[in-house]
């Protein structure tokens, strides 16, 4: 079938604003064909993806019906133009090919994106390429158990969302989006609708894209990972099941290309797709006996493919072990939360006693990893938590393809960060970009400490507030979590120089370079918080001159509001504003102090004069002591690390 | 895995005209709270919804850049979370915390093109925004009086939706009530604007915080309605001085509350860090293009939270709007 081209033709328009436009985004141009400006526009209203942030992206749908069904092809990227507010306006092509043209003659969206991509806008009316027709083999190779699963998902008729995998170049993503419409009969692509980006914010109507965040509502599969399907949609798991247990892919693709009846994605247009795949019959992957695709591993128990997948492991049977472990990840995605926790307890002791997770095992790492992941989803699926962790690593060595295996899964962020810390810079990235600032300063504020957390996320927020960045959460919850100073304390035990440079730059990524009074006074407390004296440096050295000042009028409000006696109080404020050379001044009478004006003077008791001079002294002496630790700890510290 | 059922119905939507702000006040709503040390604070109530929290507002404090241009309904989930008191217990034995007040904001962001007289010819759904704001208890409108100034069309896109708005509720048999039953913040947008703000200061409206450690003059909510009455004057159709009926005819007046509002804020000179009557601007035309305009330092937004909080507080606990049909 490969090197064959098909002949197709496009209808067109261009969507965008006039730079230096204070208009919304509208359609400026498109071809004189059958469809028109206001059929274009709808077009853009039913299939808008978001307001965009990472462009080129590419959407796939479908307009009209019966023989005007038209598929729609459209490309948006950002124009070098900008709008009145500066804002960088965006520019997407549609391009709208007859299904009829496609039907018998299948091409992929990919070769239709190459193809179109190329085509500058305006064009000819209509705008006619060629591509070549689809090539089943090269899809067939790009099948793994996320396409399987997004394909199968498709069916319950909801957005399906794939998670993690929005940062991949776009055309991986668009081929993968290739990959799941091929596993399903071609003519639902007349009412199949994709993208390589959706915003998870926004409403939209396209049923599987990449997404950053779940929608609510919404099905979701991990990049990498295999789907869960929900338990009741018998059609849906059955469809899974064929997929899962073919062995002959190409031919396979090539079949379901060549199913280009239009279908849609109800009860009666599902049905009919798996009648669709049931009807292509596959041997076994054990090649001798052929088996109908429609006749699945249900009867197998959870409990007899993990000790069938044990046997296996050593004899390095790669391809049965292949088709043990799809039955196993079905097993695990059909039942999802339905294991019972008696069930998962027997799964685990099975588990460890046929050492399944050792690593180390003579399989191809792929392999290696795929079995990891299998297990881990049976014995510890849905969502592995940290207790759970934390058993795993003291039944088995925390080897790296075993890491890599549960951080695919999906996990507690603390679990996730806690692997990712030990897998490289690479997978750090990746989860620590899916962690917002709160999660991250909550994980490392989790006691007991880990270290190596500690220092990750303190690097990680450094980061996110260096350059001039300013993330507001950083401030927040660095504030309600006292600044991370036990933490940093344990971090780097009995070094407080290290405590101190640190905690400086904890403090610079939430404020900025230097800490404003206000700022100044929530880092310190009112009163001061002399719990931690390097947080104290810290921020004195940020705010610069003044802080003294700041911290002793706190320490005077703090007195005064103890409701000392007056003259004790007068005593205290004048030894606080006074350099250490300068004369006491004699005991009542004289001038009020500037903070003494602040406040109205209660007339003294009786008592509270029989009691003004053991509380003076005391209070005289725990601020001069406060003072005089302050300085001689900067004075101690290496000068003003930056 | 699927995630909880259906989105939540919003309960405020925006409603302005393109660029008129919509979207940039609410990136700058978080910025606002910190900066102001709010006894409110805000907090996504899903993950999405709290990374528009994360990544606009840095985007706009950090990089200076205004939120994208909005091409489709967005929904953000929020919570503001004030502080609890302590109270004293039975016999004033211990103090008791109470609990600290939660309202939640499902907010509608939909692009200003909506709103116009021709939704179709940017391809946006009005009969869905229409659905939403039946739902909706809260509505946030943005004036602005640049654009104002330039097209003169704020009573364009005010005028349709509204009709149709009213239409639908009031117009129904089950609803009884003569004005709409919505709460309505009406925000004079881009207060920083050296127009905006001297028109303000000729007609002696400006004010300055005492606790404003910046500086920055304010104008009284009280008085914000004057402003707008005078900046309706300048609109380039004419027709602007029906926004004010045409809000007085749909809405009552008792849950109409105006705003002045900039979600840039003025330009602070970083060596003095204080308002400068001389040189305040912070939006100013990129060199050498003359077309498009750029924020040139760090964003302090001005009466951002207030319409936002007010909103929240007047709505919590209100029961759903009845639409025709619901």
């Amino acid at each position: 079938m490969s090197g064959e081209t098909v002949q197709l033709s496009a209808e067109w328009a261009i969507e965008g604003k006039q730079p230096g436009s204070l208009d919304d985004y509208g359609i400026l141009a498109c071809s004189q064909g059958q469809l028109g400006h206001n059929d274009f526009a709808k077009i853009k209203t039913r299939y808008t993806t978001g307001t965009p942030e990472e462009l080129p992206q590419v959407t796939l749908a479908w307009v009209g019906g019966g023989e005007n069904t038209r598929l729609v092809l459209a490309i948006q990227e950002w124009s070098d133009q900008e709008d009145r507010t500066g804002r960088q306006i965006a520019v997407t092509r549609y391009f709208c090919v007859p299904y009829s043209q496609v039907a018998a003659q299948p091409v992929s969206y990919e070769a239709l994106y190459l193809a179109l991509d190329r085509s500058p806008l305006p064009a000819a009316d209509p705008l006619t390429f060629s591509v070549p027709r689809l090539d089943p083999a090269a899809i067939a190779a790009r099948i793994d158990g996320t396409a399987i699963g997004a394909a199968a998902l498709l069916l319950t008729d909801q957005h399906v969302c794939v998670l993690r995998g929005e940062s991949l170049p776009l055309l991986d993503r668009l081929r993968f989006l290739d990959t799941v419409a091929a596993l399903l009969p071609y003519g639902m692509r007349t009412k199949l609708t994709a993208a390589t980006w959706t915003s998870s914010t926004a409403e939209h109507k396209i049923k599987v894209s990449f997404a950053r965040h779940v929608p609510e509502g919404t099905h979701s599969i991990i990049w990498g990972g295999l789907a869960r399907v929900p338990t009741k949609a018998y059609d849906v798991g059955h469809y899974l099941d064929l997929l899962l247990h073919c062995s002959r892919y190409t031919e396979l693709v090539g079949w379901l290309a060549a199913a280009g009846e239009p279908l849609a994605f109800q009860p009666s247009g599902v049905t009919k797709a798996l009648a669709t795949l049931a009807a292509f019959h596959v041997p076994s992957r054990s090649g001798d006996v052929t088996v109908a695709i429609a006749n699945p591993v249900d009867h197998y128990s959870v409990e007899a493919l993990l000790n069938e997948c044990a046997d296996l492991v050593p004899q390095g049977q790669s391809l049965r072990l292949t088709a043990i472990l799809d039955g196993l990840a079905r097993q695990a995605g059909a039942r999802g939360n339905a294991a019972t926790r008696d069930e998962q307890v027997h799964y685990r002791k099975i588990i460890r006693e046929r050492r399944l997770l050792e690593g180390d095992r003579g399989l191809p790492e792929s392999l290696h990893l795929q079995l990891c992941g299998v297990i881990l989803a049976v014995g510890y699926g849905p969502k592995l938590v940290f207790e759970d962790m934390r058993r795993i690593f003291q039944d088995f060595a925390p080897t790296s393809v075993l890491m890599a295996a549960m951080v695919r899964m999906p996990a507690e962020p603390l679990v996730a960060l806690t692997l990712a810390a030990r897998l490289g810079p690479e997978t750090l990235t990746m989860v620590l970009d899916a962690l917002g600032t709160a999660c991250l300063v909550e994980l490392a504020a989790r006691e007991p400490h880990d270290p190596l957390l500690v220092q990750v996320i303190c690097d990680e927020l450094v980061r996110r507030g260096s350059n001039g960045a300013e993330d507001p959460d950083i401030a927040m919850t660095l504030r309600e979590h006292r600044y991370l100073v036990d933490a940093v304390q344990a971090l780097h035990p009995d070094r407080v120089e290290v405590q101190f440079v640190l905690l400086r730059k904890l403090l610079k990524a939430a404020y900025g370079p230097s800490l404003h009074r206000r700022e100044f006074e929530e880092v310190v407390g009112d009163p001061p918080d002399f719990g931690s004296p390097p947080l104290m440096a810290a921020a004195i050295t940020l705010h610069g001159p003044g802080a003294g000042e700041i911290i002793l009028t706190s320490v005077a409000d703090r007195l005064r509001g103890a409701r000392l006696p007056h003259d004790t109080m007068r005593m205290v404020e004048t030894y606080l504003s006074q350099p250490a050379s300068a004369e006491p001044l004699p005991e009542p009478r004289g001038r009020l102090s500037p903070w003494a004006r602040l406040t109205h003077g209660r007339p003294r008791s009786r008592k509270s004069a029989q009691t003004a001079i053991p509380v003076r002294t005391l209070y005289t002496l725990l601020a001069v002591f406060i003072a005089l630790s302050i300085i001689e700890f900067i004075a101690l510290l290496p000068i003003a690390q930056r | 895995m699927v995630s909880d059922a259906g989105p939540a119905r919003p309960n405020i939507a925006m409603w302005g005209a393109p660029t008129s702000g919509k979207t940039t006040l609410l990136a700058a709503l978080s910025i606002a709270l910190l900066q102001r040390r709010s006894p409110w604070r805000i907090v996504g109530a899903d993950d999405a919804s709290t990374a528009f929290l994360k990544d606009k507002a840095a985007a706009l404090s950090r990089g200076k850049e205004f939120p994208r241009a909005t091409q489709a309904m967005d929904r953000y989930r929020w919570v503001l979370i004030g502080e609890g008191e302590q109270r004293d217990g039975l016999l004033r034995r211990r103090p008791k915390p109470t609990p600290a007040p939660r309202i939640g904001l499902n907010l509608l962001d939909p692009p200003g093109g909506v709103y116009g007289d021709e939704p179709d010819k940017f391809g946006t759904d009005q009969q869905e925004l229409l659905d939403n704001l039946v739902g909706s208890k809260g509505i946030v409108f943005l004036f602005d009086p640049l654009r104002e100034f330039e097209r003169g069309d704020a009573f364009d896109y005010l005028y349709g939706a509204l009709t149709q708005l009213a239409g639908r509720m009031l117009g129904s048999d089950g609803y009884t009530g003569d004005r709409l039953p919505h709460h309505l913040a009406v925000c004079i947008t881009k207060f920083d604007e050296y127009r905006v703000l001297e028109t303000a200061k000729e007609l002696k409206l400006l004010v300055t915080d005492p606790e404003d450690p910046y500086g920055f003059p304010r104008i009284d909510d009280d008085d914000a309605v004057e402003l707008f009455k005078w900046l309706c004057r300048i609109s380039a159709s004419g027709s602007a001085e029906m926004v004010l009926n045409a809000l007085d005819q749909f809405f009552r007046r008792d849950r109409i509350k105006f705003f002045v509002t900039s979600s840039i804020g003025f330009y602070l000179d970083p060596r003095t860090n204080f308002f400068n009557p001389d040189d305040y601007q912070n939006l100013i035309p990129k060199p050498a293009e003359g077309v498009s305009f750029h924020i040139r330092g760090p964003v302090h937004p001005i009466n951002v939270m207030e319409p936002i909080v007010w909103l929240g507080e007047r709505l919590a606990g209100e029961p759903p709007n009845e639409g025709p049909g619901r």
